[in-house]
């Protein structure tokens, strides 16, 4: 996993909960590398679930809803990397197919080596559109997370139905979005 | 834990992680650099071959084009220049029905899809038109680029190959003179042999008549002086009793008669010969068929009379037939001596040497062509030959009897030059008929 989701993670505990909550988590996690992270390097994504873990026993929140929140995150910091999203689309069924032809094209020429995730997209109605998000890490809580930060941005009531698919854990979800 | 001590860990992880990040920008830009080498060497190498290619283009003695879709030309090779005597510059953008004009846009669509497809096994002939209007006889070979990239015209001019083509025909033709020379000289022999004789019969004959009329002259004369003696009319009586009148009055007439017959025959096969040799022309002309092959059977006679007789069945109300009349002189001599060759193999292989075979030439209008016929009743033609006969140099007769001319240059007279069909009706051990049919 890319460099820049560790230290993006690390940045938002720092922020949210101090810096010795960082040093906490880094020393209980037993990491790869003590948690010296660069946005350029490429880890193992077990040390993330790791600090995540240690992050919930911390704070007492559940490992999900604090992936969902780094979900939430992330879309802001790629709304600051990438601010031509913004200009060119207008809500959340256009960002998020977005998300594929955009960041990733941008993501693969800084990184060649990314493994990132793939959506697929389905419409079945001109209020719905049905996201497959297909990985080979269990991150289905942070799609989600993004999911809903998106709508928050274009100020979208909508209604997100999560689906786990076959191995149900995590690595493939279905997600109905309906606009409210 | 104190807040310096959790700062000061925080700064060596920050420290560690400048360091790897340090190492992987060097990583990157030695990658970078690597792959900057491969550019660099794979440019070198696209440019190293684009100027062989360009090489190729410029060298080659076909033109190449390339042109797009809508049939416009796109670029052109130094050849194209030299071949149709435009320049580049002026062809660029130009329909290819500039350079052959029976390609208009609306035909070539239609024509593109048979000219890829004949790609792999045959060309296409066609005649392109030179700046100064010149048309010149050219062969194309037709690719599609990859993509709906348009396509690439291989143009060659054959206006030489066209010419050694016409010399190669003409020195057959030639050839096939210099066989019958033989056959013809022993033809005309015999009539001369005959007339010889029976001159030398009408002056021994002569010279016995001379004595007669000597004596009668004596007879008259002295008849006139009024001294006609008993003696002189009995050496007048014995003068032709030597002479043997009576026979003379008979073989004499027969003599004359044979030798003006044997001289018909000589005038006959040398007029046969003038009109078979009679220089081809290159415009077609009104031809009597009939009177055509009459002749070709008369010059090759030599050929097939010690093997086949020969059958005419000539339509007397055969219309002229526009045609180039040497070379359908050449074509029907060819298929007569084939047949003859095919008789006399099949009696050799059958050992009936004193069997003659039989040639049946046929000729009837069918439609709007005439129809000739050429049967034969000799070995007939292996199914697994049949693909092969019209090859040029393809022969199954043994060296010295065939060059394997013979057919293809048939096949191209008939087909190619006069747009008539040849086809072949073939059974083994029975006979083979070639069927020729030329549009009137």
């Amino acid at each position: 996993m890319k460099g820049v989701v560790f230290t993006e993670f690390l940045e938002l505990v720092e922020e949210k909960f101090g810096y010795a909550t960082v040093d906490h988590i880094i020393e209980r996690s037993e990491l790869s590398n003590d948690g010296a992270y660069t946005s350029v390097g490429t880890y193992d994504y077990h040390d993330l679930i790791r600090m995540v873990v240690e992050l919930s026993q911390i704070t007492g929140s559940r490992v999900p809803d604090l992936v969902k929140f780094f979900g939430h995150h992330m879309f802001h910091v790629f709304t600051k990397a990438y601010p031509e999203l913004l200009r060119t689309t207008h809500c959340t069924f256009e960002f998020l197919p977005h998300v594929e032809k955009a960041i990733h094209v941008e993501m693969r020429k800084l990184y060649s080596d990314a493994e990132l995730p793939s959506f697929r997209f389905e419409y079945p109605a001109d209020n719905e559109i049905v996201m497959y998000y297909q990985s080979t890490r269990p991150f289905a809580d942070l799609a989600e997370g993004l999911i809903e930060a998106c709508a928050e941005h274009f100020g979208e009531p909508v209604r997100i139905q999560r689906e786990d698919l076959a191995p149900h854990d995590g690595t493939q979800a279905r997600f109905a979005i309906t606009k409210l | 834990m104190s807040n310096l001590d959790l700062l000061l860990r925080r700064l060596e992880r920050e420290k560690r992680a400048r360091k790897e990040a340090e190492t992987l920008l060097e990583l990157k830009s030695r990658d970078l650099y690597e792959v900057n080498e491969q550019q660099h060497l794979l440019t070198a190498c696209l440019a190293d071959q684009a100027h062989r290619i360009q090489s190729i283009l410029d060298t080659a003695p076909e033109a190449i084009l390339t042109l797009e879709l809508d049939g416009q030309i796109g670029s052109v090779n130094p050849a194209t220049e030299r071949i149709f005597g435009y320049p580049a510059e002026e062809l660029t953008g130009k329909s290819i029905a500039y350079l052959i004009p029976s390609f208009r846009a609306n035909a070539l669509t239609e024509i593109l899809p048979t000219l890829i497809a004949a790609n792999s096994s045959q060309c296409h002939e066609e005649i392109g038109r030179r700046s100064d209007g010149q048309e010149l006889p050219i062969e194309l070979t037709v690719s599609a680029l990859p993509d709906d990239g348009g396509y690439i015209w291989l143009v060659r001019d054959i206006a030489r190959r066209r010419q050694m083509e016409a010399q190669l025909a003409h020195a057959s033709k030639m050839e096939s003179v210099g066989a019958l020379a033989a056959g013809i000289a022993h033809e005309i022999n015999t009539p001369i042999q005959y007339v010889g004789d029976n001159t030398r019969f009408l002056d021994d004959a002569f010279q016995d008549l001379d004595d007669v009329f000597g004596k009668i002259e004596l007879l008259l004369n002295a008849y006139q002086d009024g001294t006609l003696r008993p003696e002189l009319v009995a050496e007048v009586r014995e003068a032709a009793e030597k002479a043997d009148l009576e026979y003379l009055r008979e073989e004499v007439p027969k003599a004359i008669a044979q030798s003006l017959e044997g001289a018909e025959r000589v005038v006959k096969i040398v007029r046969a010969m003038k009109e078979f040799s009679h220089p081809g022309s290159e415009e077609k002309t009104a031809v009597d068929l009939n009177r055509a092959i009459e002749s070709t059977i008369t010059v090759s006679r030599n050929e097939w009379k010690y093997v086949s007789e020969i059958e005419l069945d000539l339509d007397p109300d055969l219309p002229l037939v526009r045609c180039l009349p040497g070379d359908l002189n050449q074509a029907v001599l060819n298929l007569v001596i084939n047949a003859a060759h095919a008789i006399e193999k099949r009696r050799d292989d059958e050992g009936k040497l004193d069997q003659l075979g039989t040639i049946r030439v046929s000729t009837r209008r069918v439609g709007e062509s005439v129809e000739l016929r050429i049967a034969d009743s000799g070995t007939g033609i292996p199914e697994e030959l049949l693909s092969r006969i019209f090859d040029p140099f393809f022969t199954t007769k043994p060296v010295g009897k065939g060059t394997g001319q013979g057919l293809a240059i048939t096949y191209s007279v008939i087909v190619e030059k006069h747009g008539g069909s040849l086809d072949i009706e073939t059974k083994v051990g029975e006979g083979t008929t070639f069927v020729i049919r030329i549009p009137l």
